[in-house]
């Protein structure tokens, strides 16, 4: 795992494959062998996202905006592997993307907006806990919260 | 911009409708279960869904063949801490506007989860279902 002081923006950016922009330069290409097969299908899946057209959502939302792209990259490959086994990437409405980890009764959505705000829920139960902003792009924040999903054990049987 | 208020001559019990694009249903979505609170997201505008009095399954997934739909009570909304506000278009008379609390009325995060809560699916198409 790396340092709980990382932040987004020192996090290398994939800027690249999910437009319609000239070849990548190598300053823009990724180092993908050195990612985990959970990094590389997040990546893909983000890519992917990202392609979707103007009114994906049937509601005249916006494509992904390239802010929200950048930042996601930079989550899963700023996070590492071990923090990304239980986590699924869907889209929402307005250009931004949303990662949800789920552990048993416990759940963690990470918000990152068009603009690059980033918000997270907790639930348990599907009931809402907790909710508010990662402040700074701190990894650190968001390691605490994804520790606090995965934590979670299963109640004990009623005797 | 003038404050909005609950439109109360919508009920309580009255059915709102909104689709669901397959790209927001995962493969452990499932139809048993309330639908994902992102259903009722977007970090940028109002959330738009259909009165189903005024309107019709058919209609509200017109053009829309691959879509999904979730229903909720406007009562559900409410119990949320949002209002509902009838926003009627010319090729739409049934459309409504789910207004958070938030100054620009965009739901927070806990209020989608809450009217998800509440939220059954009608239709429920997934992509990632094979028939055989």
């Amino acid at each position: 795992m790396t340092s709980g002081s990382q932040q987004w923006e020192s996090v290398e950016l994939p800027v690249t494959v999910f437009d319609d922009r000239p070849a990548p330069q190598w300053s823009d290409v990724f180092p993908v062998p050195s990612l985990s097969v959970q990094q590389k299908e997040l990546i893909v899946r983000i890519a992917e996202l990202a392609k979707l057209p103007h009114d994906w959502d049937s509601y005249d939302s916006p494509p992904i905006s390239t802010t929200a792209t950048a930042i996601a990259f930079s989550v899963v490959t700023g996070l590492g592997p071990d923090f990304l086994s239980k986590v699924s990437v869907v889209p929402v409405s307005g250009g931004g993307l949303q990662f949800e980890w789920e552990v048993l009764s416990r759940h963690l959505e990470l918000e990152i907006s068009s603009t690059g705000a980033v918000e997270y829920l907790k639930s348990e139960g599907n009931i809402p806990l907790a909710e508010g902003t990662i402040e700074d792009g701190s990894f650190s924040q968001l390691r605490s919260l994804i520790m606090w999903t995965v934590s979670d054990q299963p109640e004990e049987e009623a005797a | 911009m003038p404050e909005q208020v609950d439109d109360l001559s919508i009920g309580h019990d009255e059915i709102l409708w909104r689709r669901v694009t397959p790209d927001k249903i995962l493969p452990t979505t499932r139809s048993d279960i309330p639908p994902p609170s992102n259903v009722f997201r977007s970090n940028a505008v109002k959330i738009s869904v259909n009165r189903a009095i005024l309107s019709s399954v058919e209609a509200t997934l017109k053009d829309y063949p691959d879509n999904s739909l979730v229903a909720v009570t406007a009562g559900a909304v409410r119990d949320a801490g949002c209002i509902v506000v009838s926003d009627p278009k010319e090729d739409n008379p049934a459309h409504v506007l789910i207004i958070g609390k938030r100054p620009d009325g965009i739901l927070t995060k806990g209020e989608c989860r809450n009217i998800a809560n509440s939220a059954s699916w009608v239709i429920f198409r997934s992509p990632h279902v094979v028939d055989i």
